[in-house]
């Protein structure tokens, strides 16, 4: 009675009536109602494909219903987008945690929380969110070293940190232990405690008897039913979860299965562990689990695309991963990114695997190809305008098709096929198993991972269920019944037992070098240890090296070559690349040598450097614009900007001419004993730009963007805006650039600059920014130029020929990046 | 549009020799140059004038083929002119006009580009590092084998390499016939052969074809082989042809060479390579040029309008357009 | 015609006397060597060529005639400007007493040359103008003969085509002020009767062979009647007149700078090409001996009259034979 007074009294955090949304014609949600109440945790059930992604992404504002009404606060809201949810106070952590592996734990929390959250004691509120979830890392420690487990964690600990009035967790202990699970659960209790209504979504039943107090059953994009947990047994739960309509018809399975032809014993890889398992002739092998529990690796060791330990026989011969990667078909579940080349043709797809049966002596015989494809094609009834269609002109279903052509034109000893159904329509699906009880019943081995249970049950005749990697039911002949295999998978109630992750312990331990040596900045210091002995080097054989006169010489260069340096670690950052900045720099110096004159009035001499800067400006919008909203790659558009520059500084004069005023020259050149000033500003514009790259959200953001665009947009950066931000900010470094060039020069000469392009690169690179994205060091910018000068100046000194200049410059260079891509490496293993 | 057209049903016809949209793309726009030429330059279509310029042609075609290769799996080659400038020395410095020391001379030079090309290749291909920055270091390398062997100073090409890059059959120069000779090849291999079209798969995506198995790496590599081989081509041909050519006859050719791969069609994010298309922009290109010289352009207008016909070029590809109508706006925009 | 053949042979055996020459002359000290020992330096811009190896050799070989020279270094900017602007500054840093400089970059350079000038280097810029006055941005100029360059070659072509011609003028680099000044030169010689057909104001080529092929083929096919190709790097032609063979007409007349390669295709064509007449001006491997002389000179303490200060002087031996040429 007590309850139930509570829960009338209790607030409504969110109201959801009438909710429908369909995606092409098939429908994701029909009618749905729910209601999630203040201090309450709500847990949503449902197979996967039940419609739970759809409704939590209409719940934060990233998918708008076709029909039906949101409220939110008791306020209805039509137009709810990502912003307004946040505003409204929902937040959500995401199965696959939005964690970007280049920036460190106390920086992913900066970037994805708003820094009202921070106080004024950014590290003590960090520690506060770790400790919330039990995470014992250092703040600093660089993200791509935690486990997926610990990312969970992180980002559970974001989201408790918003204090929302709505909290929504999608499955949030697929990848935790018992105690963080614990742990996680007690946080959970606290904040409903305070108020909080929580979305709990999950496959398991335990969970939610510990957890929930509430619970929505979704099945087919219907509320199928739900009430309170301790109203319901699991017994009504299960059959509300399955029950699917079967929307395919599958042809029949064997009656009697032949001798085993796949022995698989004993097998052990990342993500599975102790699998073994027989097929006989005939028999289609399936694998189910709630996702995330080791089903795709094994998937995958069986394809020989991941190593393993123990053994696989088919028939009678032993496959090691090589033969297997050679002799099996893979049908992987992303099609796009592991299926198909979509630039390709259909047929050149389809043939892909089997050339070598369509060719004599290494060449083609289209007649063959043609013949062995297109009857292919007609067998598995694959509907394209034209096999020479691009492939990513067909629907899902036939692409699928394709794939499956490819893999049976290569005549495979085994296919595996991962989520085969996937994206693909019904009457697709319908030939697709048709044609692998074929292939089974020809006798080559068949093992399909689904996580469609239905599926499973109408296409498989033995079924190994998985949690946390094992096998915890192998279900065969009768026994293969969706509610067999839903139930198996949902009730295993173990945790991960460290069987995993090895780490799964939410605890990082590191000695103080190893971290040292994977900052960002690390690079700066064996390079000014370069930099020192070659000093050393050069004074020991000749002592004016370190002349205060070639002191200031050499930093006089290395300035100019180190502003567009620092330009161009901003594009690389981004992982991206900018080649228009050496014409750029030239461009500058032809702008200064009409308002820069020994005639011109202190008014026109502003005027010049405000042209220089607003010529900058434009430049960085257009690259930026040319490739974020014109498709271009960076290197094509900054390619062209680079020659259209070129071009329009011989439009300005065609012979050099313009003499830069001394004066002006001369305050840039100005030097503070042997130092020159504008060294100084550079190396303040570099730690300067260390501390917005690491300390300001700007900076923040714009690694975030290097490191993971998609994760970057999840968490809220506006991605154009911080990448054609980036391109005016090289630019702008440019134009700093040009100033030093003008005072070097000292002349508009339009054939000045284009140099700098590859010197820039060069230097960045040398300074150890990676053109990989996501991470780099203004410092080591700075410094890489810095070198690249002292080497040109050393050769000078010691009178080397060229042939030495040349094999110094290209040895450091690969030198150079050979020890930083294998420190990167070895830092995310 | 002009996809409609070509559209046949049933399979097993032979759609292979339906033009790509590409080709078709980059062939029209020569047309129009052709066009453009008789109207305002008609001197620049001249036999003299053609046979001056085809070499030169002939040569950015082989250069653009190999970096092809190399941007088919996704890199970018700026070995070019290192690549291209030792070829040249050593085929005029180790014979110093000797004939009977020219055919060492040739091994000689292909020795050193397989050998260059395979070290990119396993820096790239097998190291994984950057395409962008190994080819800078190693074009650095091969500028150090250029000074070791010349010193920096051109010498005059052997009579024999002469008669050989420059000489001509029936009115063509033999550097067209070496470029078509050698564009048969790279298509042949290309489109009709199994190492061909697994390489295509490959740079078009290697995750999948990772998956089933092809050995990835290893097509990786032999871009980068058989591009330093191209270029090892252009740079005997341009040592034959100019007779004195100096040590950095590479440099230039670096930038055009990403340019008609670009204009060709081929995706700077790799995939399908369309040679035919990328030799006729070379043609296109070097039609350009000489159209901008014989209408008396100065140097900055002839700079820009390059820049503009590969911006153009790019963005006929990236944007998707596929009306004709849009590529003849374009190239009215490039006359201007 | 007869004319053009002496000259050119002329101009090849003053190569010859000049080097015999200065093997005579290496035995005695001449007086513009001074007693104060010194190191110099030669710099080029460029140095990626065959005369520019003959020039720094000559540079050298005069530099060591003077014992109180104790060396004699180089250094090339590869035809980058920062590189040269890296090498002025870093010969001066090390201590080296004089720099030859050969600004190829222009103007680009008078910045760094007038800092290590003002630092206390002796610096004697040559043949490239880069701008800057004597004795403010540099010691001494030697050079000024692009425009004499252009004068000569004018001369020769009013001799030969007293009555106006079609004009092609080649030269490197776009704005490259070597070929600016020696068109100005043409042009105070030559009346408006003189036609240039090239793009203003001359066609771009970067000195490179390849590009001046091409450039050359789009010349003749646009113009077939051109009577006289004036390009201030004669060697780079040898690979492109051939296509006047295409275009079935002679080869032109021909004012450009001197080379072996050119004068030999000259001997082995002027029998086919009845335009084909030949003029050279032996740029000055020898204004680089008389730069450095004015190094040196300054450097050790050397006398210096008589060192030529004139341009017409500028040359041990094709001054003469210039002269002679204008005046036969």
């Amino acid at each position: 009675m007590a309850k139930d007074m509570q829960e009338q009294d209790a607030e409504v955090v969110a109201r959801l009536s009438g909710i429908s949304k369909s995606f092409a014609s098939v429908a994701a949600l029909t009618d749905v109602d729910v209601t999630f109440r203040a201090g309450e945790v709500h847990a949503i059930l449902g197979e996967n494909g039940a419609g739970k992604s759809t409704l939590m992404n209409i719940i934060c504002g990233v998918l708008r219903p076709d029909a039906g009404t949101i409220e939110i606060g008791g306020q209805s809201l039509n137009h709810l987008t990502p912003a307004t949810a946040v505003a409204a106070g929902i937040a959500i952590s995401y199965q696959h945690p939005a964690i970007l592996d280049d920036l460190s734990v106390i920086e992913n929390l900066k970037v994805a929380l708003p820094s009202a959250v921070f106080d004024d004691d950014p590290r003590g509120v960090a520690q506060g969110i770790l400790q919330s979830v039990g995470l014992e890392i250092p703040l600093d420690l660089r993200c791509d070293t935690l486990t997926v487990a610990q990312k969970q964690l992180l980002e559970i600990g974001k989201t408790l940190a918003l204090k929302p009035r709505l909290l929504i967790l999608d499955e949030p202990t697929a990848s935790l232990d018992q105690d963080s699970t614990d742990l996680l659960f007690a946080r959970i209790r606290e904040v409903t405690a305070a108020g909080t209504g929580v979305i709990y979504i999950t496959h398991r039943l335990a969970e939610i008897r510990q957890i929930a107090q509430h619970v929505t059953v979704l099945r087919d994009g219907k509320v199928r039913g739900g009430g309170r947990v301790d109203a319901v047994s699991n017994e009504d739960l299960l059959r509300l979860i399955v029950g699917r309509t079967l929307e395919s018809t599958f042809p029949p399975k064997i009656t009697e299965p032949g001798a085993p032809i796949l022995v698989v014993h004993n097998l052990t890889g990342r993500g599975f562990r102790n699998v073994s398992f027989e097929a006989g002739r005939g028999e289609i092998i399936g694998i189910a689990g709630v996702q995330g529990n080791g089903q795709t690796q094994l998937a995958r060791a069986l394809a020989g695309l991941q190593p393993f330990e123990g053994d696989i026989r088919i028939g009678t011969e032993a496959f090691p991963q090589s033969r297997l990667l050679d002799q099996t078909a893979y049908m992987p579940a992303d099609r796009h990114a592991e299926g198909l080349a979509g630039d390709l043709t259909i047929r050149e797809n389809a043939a892909l695997s089997a050339l070598d049966r369509f060719a004599s002596m290494g060449i083609m015989n289209r007649t063959r190809e043609m013949e062995h494809v297109g009857r292919t094609f007609a067998s598995l009834a694959v509907k394209a305008p034209s096999i020479e269609a691009a492939v990513s002109s067909l629907s899902g279903g036939n692409q699928q098709k394709v794939v499956m052509a490819r893999a049976l034109l290569a005549e495979p000893r085994m296919i595996i096929a991962d989520e085969p159904t996937q994206g693909v329509d019904v009457g697709a699906r319908a030939e697709i198993y048709r044609i692998l009880r074929e292939v089974s019943a020809s006798g080559t081995p068949v093992v399909v991972n689904s996580s469609d249970a239905v599926e499973l049950q109408g296409l498989c005749d033995k079924v190994l269920v998985l949690s946390r990697g094992r096998v915890v039911e192998a279900l065969t002949g009768e026994e293969v019944r969706e509610d067999r295999i839903v139930s198996a998978a949902v009730s295993a109630a173990t945790h991960d037992d460290h069987a995993m992750g090895g780490q799964g312990v939410a605890r990082v331990k590191r000695s103080g070098w190893r971290h040292l040596a994977q900052l960002d900045n690390a690079p700066a210091v064996p390079l000014l240890g370069v930099i020192v002995l070659l000093a050393v080097f050069g004074y020991s054989q000749n002592p004016h090296f370190l002349s205060p006169l070639n002191l200031s010489n050499i930093l006089l260069l290395a300035t100019a070559l180190g502003f567009v340096a620092l330009g161009q670690t901003v594009p690389l950052m981004l992982g991206a690349i900018d080649l228009s900045v050496g014409p750029l720099m030239g461009l500058g110096v032809m702008i200064a040598s009409f308002f820069i004159l020994d005639e011109s009035s202190a008014g026109t001499i502003v005027l010049g450097f405000v042209l220089i800067l607003a010529m900058a400006v434009v430049i960085g919008l257009v690259n930026g614009f040319l490739i974020r909203f014109a498709n271009f790659t960076a290197i094509a558009a900054t390619l062209a900007m680079f020659i259209g520059l070129q071009g329009v500084a011989f439009l300005f004069r065609d012979a050099p001419g313009g003499y830069i005023t001394y004066p002006v020259t001369e305050v840039i050149t100005m030097k503070l004993g042997p130092v020159p000033v504008a060294f100084l500003v550079l190396v303040a514009l570099a730690f300067l730009s260390e501390y917005m790259l690491r300390g300001t959200r700007s900076g923040i953001r714009l690694r975030a963007l290097g490191s993971s665009a998609e994760s970057a947009r999840r968490i809220g950066v506006n991605t154009d805006r911080v990448f054609i931000g980036g391109y005016v900010i090289s630019a702008l470094f440019a134009a700093l650039g040009s100033v030093m060039l003008m005072a070097q020069i000292g002349v508009g000469d339009p054939a000045q600059g284009a140099n700098y392009t590859l010197a820039s690169i060069t230097a960045v690179v040398l300074g150890g920014t990676s053109l990989k994205g996501g991470r780099g060091t203004f410092l080591g910018s700075v410094l890489g130029a810095l070198l690249l000068t002292e080497v040109l100046s050393l050769v000078t000194f010691l009178g080397l020929s060229q042939t030495y200049q040349y094999v110094f410059q290209g040895t450091l260079i690969l030198a150079a990046a050979l020890i930083y891509s294998a420190a990167r490496g070895r830092a995310a293993d | 549009m002009q996809e409609g057209g070509y559209f046949l049903a049933g399979i097993g016809s032979r759609r292979s020799l339906r033009p790509t949209r590409e080709l078709v793309t980059v062939a029209v726009s020569t047309l129009v140059l052709i066009l453009l030429c008789a109207l305002l330059a008609p001197s620049a279509l001249t036999y003299g004038a053609l046979s001056g310029s085809l070499p030169f042609a002939a040569i950015l075609a082989i250069v653009g083929l190999g970096q092809m290769l190399v941007v088919q799996q996704g890199g970018f080659d700026l070995s070019v002119p290192g690549g291209v400038s030792l070829a040249v020395v050593i085929a005029s410095h180790y014979p110093a006009g000797d004939d009977a020391l020219l055919p060492t001379a040739v091994a000689l030079a292909l020795v050193c580009a397989l050998v260059a090309g395979l070290v990119n290749g396993v820096l790239i291909g097998i190291l994984r590092l950057n395409a962008i920055i190994a080819t800078i270091g190693m074009n650095a390398l091969l500028y150090a084998g250029v000074f070791a062997v010349s010193g920096g100073v051109p010498r005059i090409t052997t009579q024999l390499l002469a008669s050989i890059a420059g000489g001509e059959i029936f009115g063509i120069g033999h550097s067209v016939l070496f470029a078509v000779a050698l564009l048969a090849v790279v298509w042949f291999v290309m489109k009709h052969t199994v190492a061909g079209r697994r390489f295509e798969a490959i740079g078009a995506n290697p995750l999948a074809s990772r998956a089933i198995g092809l050995p990835v790496k290893q097509h990786q590599v032999m871009a980068y082989v058989l591009a330093q081989v191209l270029y090892c081509c252009a740079g005997l041909l341009i040592a034959g042809i100019t007779t004195q050519p100096t040590a950095f006859q590479g440099d230039s050719l670096l930038l055009p060479s990403v340019a008609v791969v670009v204009l060709g069609g081929t995706s700077l994010l790799g995939g399908r390579g369309f040679p035919v298309s990328t030799v006729i922009a070379a043609f296109f290109l070097t039609l350009l040029s000489q159209f901008a010289l014989s209408v008396g352009l100065p140097y900055s207008a002839q700079t820009i309008i390059q820049a503009l016909a590969l911006g153009f070029g790019i963005a006929v590809y990236s944007l998707r357009w596929t009306a004709l109508k849009t590529l003849f706006t374009s190239s009215r925009e490039v006359k201007g | 015609m007869t004319n053009s053949i002496r000259k050119t042979t002329l101009a090849m055996t003053a190569a010859f006397v000049a080097t015999a020459f200065a093997g005579q002359a290496m035995a005695e000290t001449p007086s513009w060597c001074g007693p104060n020992q010194a190191s110099v330096a030669l710099l080029d811009g460029f140095g990626g060529n065959s005369w520019r190896q003959v020039t720094t050799a000559s540079a050298r070989e005069e530099a060591m005639k003077c014992p109180s020279v104790t060396s004699v270094e180089y250094a090339d900017g590869q035809g980058n400007t920062q590189k040269a602007i890296s090498d002025i500054k870093g010969m001066a840093a090390k201590g080296v007493n004089a720099l030859v400089v050969f600004g190829d970059a222009g103007p680009a350079v008078l910045p760094a040359v007038t800092e290590v000038f003002k630092a206390g280097t002796i610096v004697v810029p040559y043949r490239v103008d880069i701008g800057g006055k004597e004795g403010e941005n540099y010691n001494k100029w030697i050079g000024a003969s692009f425009v004499n360059d252009g004068e000569n070659w004018g001369r020769w072509i009013k001799e030969i085509l007293p009555s106006g011609g079609k004009i092609l003028f080649l030269s490197g680099p776009a704005g490259n002020s070597q070929g600016l000044d020696e068109l100005k030169g043409l042009k105070n010689v030559l009346g408006a009767e003189y036609v240039f057909v090239n793009a203003e104001p001359f066609e771009v080529t970067n000195w490179d062979p390849a590009l001046t092929q091409q450039v050359l083929t789009a010349a003749i096919s646009k113009n077939p009647d051109i009577d006289v190709i004036v390009s201030d790097f004669g060697p780079s032609l040898v690979g492109a007149l051939p296509a006047f063979e295409k275009f079935n007409v002679s080869i032109p007349a021909l004012a450009t700078s001197d080379g072996n390669s050119l004068g030999c295709f000259w001997t082995d064509n002027q029998a086919k090409n009845d335009k084909f007449k030949l003029f050279t001006v032996a740029t000055g491997n020898d204004n680089a001996r008389l730069a450095m002389r004015w190094a040196v000179a300054l450097a050790t303490g050397g006398t210096r009259a008589d060192l030529p200060g004139s341009i017409y002087l500028s040359a041990e031996m094709s001054a003469e034979e210039q002269t002679k040429a204008i005046n036969q």
